[in-house]
C-alpha cells in the first residue's frame, strides 16, 4: 500500500512539474485577460488583403513594427527563424507596418528580412485600435480570437525558449 | 611637465565644469533613465527621411526636443506617468507639449494621418506600467529655451504589499540649437 501511495505521489508530482514547465513564460511575455482581438483587415504591398477573423481556429502572432524603431530592426530576422520553426503548427504570423509608405517599407524589408511579407497600416488606425505599449509590439491571439499574451519590446523569437513556448500553446 | 600636458589638464577641467558635461543619465538599482537633447538637424533628418512636410518639420525644429529612455531594473512594476514630470527653467514652469497639444496643431495644419500616427509613436508613452526589465524610449517636447532645464519627476514602484514613490531630479538639461 505504501509503495502504491509513493508511486501515485511521484506520478502526480511529475505531472505537476511537466504542466508548470509547459506553461513557463519566456522573458518579456505577459499573459493578457483574453479580451477579443480588435478587427483587422489590411493589405500587403501587392494589394493582397488579410483578415484576422479568417484565421479563427488557429493561434495568430500579430506583430506591429516600423522601420525607424531600433528594436524592430534587430528583431525582424528572428521572426523569419521562428516562422520557419512554426511552419507545421496550427499557427499564423501577421506582420503589420505602422504608418509608413511603401518605398520605406520595401527598402527596409529587402535589406533586413527579404523573405518576409508585411501588411500595411497606412494611416496607423489599426495599430491605434490594438493599443500597443510601444513598438515593436506582439500579440498572441488564440483560436477563438482572444488576446492571450503580449510580448514586451523586441524578443529573440527564434531562440529555443520562445519557439518552445509557441509550440506549447499551439498544441 | 610639458606645456601640452597643462593644456590637456586645463581642457579636462573646463569640460568637467561645462554644463554640457552634466549627467543626463541616472542609474539606480530600480531604474535607468537617460535624457538626450536632439539638435534641429537630428530632428529634421529623422522626419525628412519619413516624408514629413516641411512646415511640420520646421515647427518641430523650433522646440526643445528631448529623447527619453527608461528601463525598469527592479523586480517590481514601476509606474511612469508624465503628468508627474515637471520641467522648470529660470524659475518658471516649462509646459510640456503633450499629445493633445500636437493633435490640435496637426489638425490645424492638415497633416496626413500616417504622419500623425508616426509622430505619436515617436513620443514617450504618457503613462505606462514598466514590467521588470521592460524598457521604453520616446521623445518629450518642450518650448525652446536657452536656459538650463531642471526636471523633477516621481515614479511609483509597486511592490507585492507596498507602493513606494520615488523622486527623480535632473538639472542642466540643455536644449540643442
Amino acid at each position: 500500500m505504501q509503495a502504491l501511495v509513493r508511486f501515485c505521489f511521484i506520478v502526480l508530482l511529475s505531472l505537476a512539474t511537466s504542466y508548470s514547465s509547459a506553461l513557463e513564460l519566456p522573458k518579456g511575455i505577459i499573459p493578457q485577460d483574453g479580451r477579443p482581438a480588435p478587427a483587422l483587415t489590411l493589405s500587403d504591398m501587392d494589394g493582397n488583403s488579410t483578415e484576422l477573423a479568417k484565421f479563427k481556429g488557429r493561434w495568430v502572432f500579430v506583430h506591429f513594427w516600423a522601420s525607424w524603431c531600433g528594436p524592430c530592426r534587430r528583431e525582424m530576422p528572428t521572426l523569419k527563424g521562428m516562422m520557419d520553426a512554426m511552419a507545421e503548427e496550427n499557427f499564423r504570423a501577421i506582420l503589420i507596418n505602422t504608418a509608413e509608405d511603401e518605398d520605406t517599407v520595401f527598402s527596409f524589408m529587402s535589406a533586413v528580412a527579404p523573405e518576409l511579407n508585411t501588411l500595411m497600416d497606412v494611416d496607423g488606425l489599426v495599430t491605434e485600435a490594438w493599443q500597443p505599449r510601444g513598438l515593436p509590439a506582439t500579440y498572441l491571439v488564440d483560436p477563438e480570437g482572444k488576446i492571450r499574451y503580449q510580448a514586451l519590446g523586441g524578443r529573440p523569437w527564434d531562440e529555443l525558449g520562445y519557439v518552445g513556448f509557441l509550440k506549447e500553446i499551439t498544441k | 611637465m610639458p606645456v601640452s600636458a597643462f593644456k590637456t589638464i586645463g581642457l579636462l577641467i573646463i569640460l568637467a565644469l561645462s554644463p554640457y558635461s552634466q549627467a543626463t543619465e541616472i542609474h539606480t538599482s530600480d531604474y535607468r533613465l537617460s535624457i538626450s537633447p536632439r539638435s534641429p538637424e537630428q530632428i529634421g533628418a529623422f522626419y525628412e527621411a519619413r516624408g514629413f512636410p516641411r512646415p511640420a518639420i520646421t515647427l518641430l525644429q523650433q522646440h526643445c526636443y528631448l529623447t527619453v529612455y527608461f528601463r525598469n531594473t527592479s523586480d517590481h512594476i514601476i509606474w511612469l506617468d508624465l503628468n508627474n514630470w515637471q520641467f522648470r527653467s529660470a524659475g518658471n514652469k516649462l509646459p510640456r507639449r503633450d499629445r493633445g497639444y500636437w493633435l490640435q496643431v496637426w489638425r490645424d495644419m492638415g497633416l496626413a494621418m500616417r504622419f500623425q500616427s508616426t509622430f505619436r509613436w515617436t513620443l514617450m508613452p504618457e503613462r505606462l506600467d514598466f514590467r521588470p526589465d521592460e524598457r521604453e524610449g520616446g521623445n518629450l517636447i518642450l518650448p525652446y529655451t536657452e536656459q538650463p532645464i531642471e526636471l523633477e519627476a516621481t515614479i511609483k514602484i509597486q511592490g507585492p504589499q507596498t507602493e513606494t514613490i520615488k523622486t527623480i531630479q535632473m538639472s542642466n538639461i540643455l536644449c540643442k540649437r
